[in-house]
């Protein structure tokens, strides 16, 4: 299996494992070398939609912890140097929106990901910055953490408990359903936190390539990209929806060596 | 330079949990809030903990890790019998329907310990003790019969109406405040109340994160008569 499965797969599991035992601790028992922290605690969203009030109040908004503004500069960091690997790599909603995404690539074959037409699916993706702005203004004004009333991720390691919103249930349900025929659907249309993360790959450090003179024009590198973009038209990848997760690449989907990379540097900007 | 699959998956772990280890190493890294009070800033009892600072999310174990009182004495004199290491605080007016303006809450265990320590505590109004509780601080010596005489009384018939009642009619019967002790300036905005009003009853804040109850107390406004005022203005 690929490292990226791997570290998916831990982090999903590891997760679970952090929110399963809050419960439990709350409860009265838990597991002690486990941590317990509450699922708030850990999300570096939490550093994003707190920082203002951070800033202006010098007080955390309820619910969030300075663990999530700590979460947010490594996250930010990591980030700047290789993109919103963040995403890609570690984020329990995306991993199980892409392993819902599998069945539906079984279902659909090759229609699977292009039942919305390119030019939707790319204004759509705007939508994401629309959510980000009425998170971070409502926050701001309520000192609340609205976002939780929403927020799929919440639902998705909380349902058992109760304390999730009717809301945040529905729009998991819709998010994993309609992961069936778009691959991460709440990643390219919705997610706040991706769309913050996204605004790195205009400027971040390793950034992926395609080598034009050796690229024999396959168009693997589109056909396997979970957010939908057009590498095979691109020098440099700097779209927003980038998550780096390096499908893409010479070391997966690219037949070619050395052809689509992740490279760092500033030469050859395309 | 190029990076490979591998690299990356180094980097985010290496990222994460080192960036998190290191934190920690350094005292930043913070799941929950700190149940530790703030020091008294000024006068003889400077340095020590605050009793008004203590919150409805603290436990009486909380109090007992920052206070000279046992979570077991605080168990005795509000009634709880169940695990009172793990007893939150909040959980009491939820327990207990208020009282005329007294509430049987937060604000009472502050008084408690203010009283049972010697520490200084500036009374909001809605404070009151049960007779257990009174009793108590004359048997340790931490008060004489006429400072006894001042102290607010809680109804005792008001545990006997909880515990003879069935569960449901005592929700059924309970209507939730809408101003209490946690409740925030932006709480009183998430009601709907307009800037004007809020200051018209709770007079000038600083930030929307203050507690309504520490504005009231700034502006020397009495929180119980302010709280009913804001119910008011909130259900209008
Ligand atoms: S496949 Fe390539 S372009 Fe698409 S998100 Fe992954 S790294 Fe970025």
């Amino acid at each position: 299996m690929k490292n990226r499965r791997w570290i998916q797969i831990g982090f999903f599991l590891f997760i679970a494992a952090i929110a399963v035992n809050h419960g439990l601790t709350e409860a009265g028992g838990g597991i002690a070398w486990l941590s317990n922290a509450s699922l708030h605690a850990i999300c570096p969203f939490g550093g994003v939609v707190t920082l203002y009030t951070y800033i202006t109040d010098g007080a955390m908004i309820k619910k969030i912890h300075e663990s999530s503004l700590v979460l947010m500069g490594l996250v930010l960091f990591l980030s700047v140097l290789v993109g919103p690997a963040f995403c890609g790599w570690v984020c329990p909603l995306g991993s199980i929106q892409e392993w819902v995404g599998k069945i539906g690539r079984k279902i659909f074959g090759k229609r699977y990901n292009r039942l919305i037409p390119k030019k939707a699916d790319r204004l759509l993706g705007l939508l994401r910055y629309g959510v980000l702005a009425w998170v971070l203004i409502v926050t701001a004004l309520s000192f609340d953490l609205v976002f939780s009333t929403v927020d799929p991720y919440y639902a998705l390691f909380q349902f058992w408990t109760g304390e999730v919103a009717i809301s945040a249930i529905i729009i998991l349900l819709a998010v994993l359903g309609l992961s069936l025929i778009v691959e991460r659907p709440w990643c390219r249309y919705a997610c706040p936190y991706g769309a913050f993360l996204g605004i790195t790959n205009k400027f971040r450090i390793f950034t992926i390539r395609r080598n034009a003179k050796t690229c024999v024009d396959c168009k693997q590198c589109d056909s396997v990209c979970p957010m939908g973009i057009e590498v095979s038209t691109s020098g440099k990848v700097r779209d927003l929806r980038c998550i780096s997760c390096m499908e893409c690449t010479s070391e997966a989907a690219c037949p070619i060596p050395e052809t689509v990379q992740l490279l760092g540097g500033i030469k050859d900007e395309a | 330079m190029k990076l490979n699959q591998k690299s990356i998956a180094i980097l985010v772990v290496v990222i994460l949990f080192g960036g998190v280890f290191v934190s920690d190493a350094l005292g930043l890294w913070k799941t929950e809030s700190s149940k530790v009070p703030v020091k008294i800033q000024s006068g003889e009892f400077a340095g020590e903990a605050d009793p008004a600072d203590i919150r409805g999310s603290y436990t009486f174990g909380d109090i007992e890790k920052v206070f000279p009182i046992t979570a077991e004495t605080l168990g005795e004199v509000f009634w709880v019998t169940e695990n009172p290491e793990s007893f939150q605080l909040k959980r009491l007016e939820e327990m207990y329907p208020s009282e005329g303006e007294f509430e049987m809450g937060t604000s009472s265990v502050r008084y408690f310990v203010a009283r049972y320590t010697g520490l200084p505590y500036e009374q909001t109004g809605e404070e009151g003790l049960f007779p257990v509780a009174i009793e108590f601080l004359k048997r340790e010596g931490k008060i004489s019969e006429e400072e006894a005489q001042t102290i607010p009384v809680m109804n005792p018939e008001i545990i006997l109406q909880y515990e003879d009642a069935p569960e449901e009619t005592v929700v059924e019967e309970h209507v939730e405040p809408l101003v209490k002790g946690n409740t925030t300036v932006a709480d009183l905005f998430a009601l709907g109340l307009s800037e004007e009003e809020i200051i018209s009853v709770i007079g000038e804040f600083e930030s929307k994160g203050e507690l309504v109850r520490d504005v009231c107390n700034g502006n020397e406004v009495a929180f119980s008569a302010a709280k009913l005022t804001l119910q008011e203005l909130a259900e209008k």
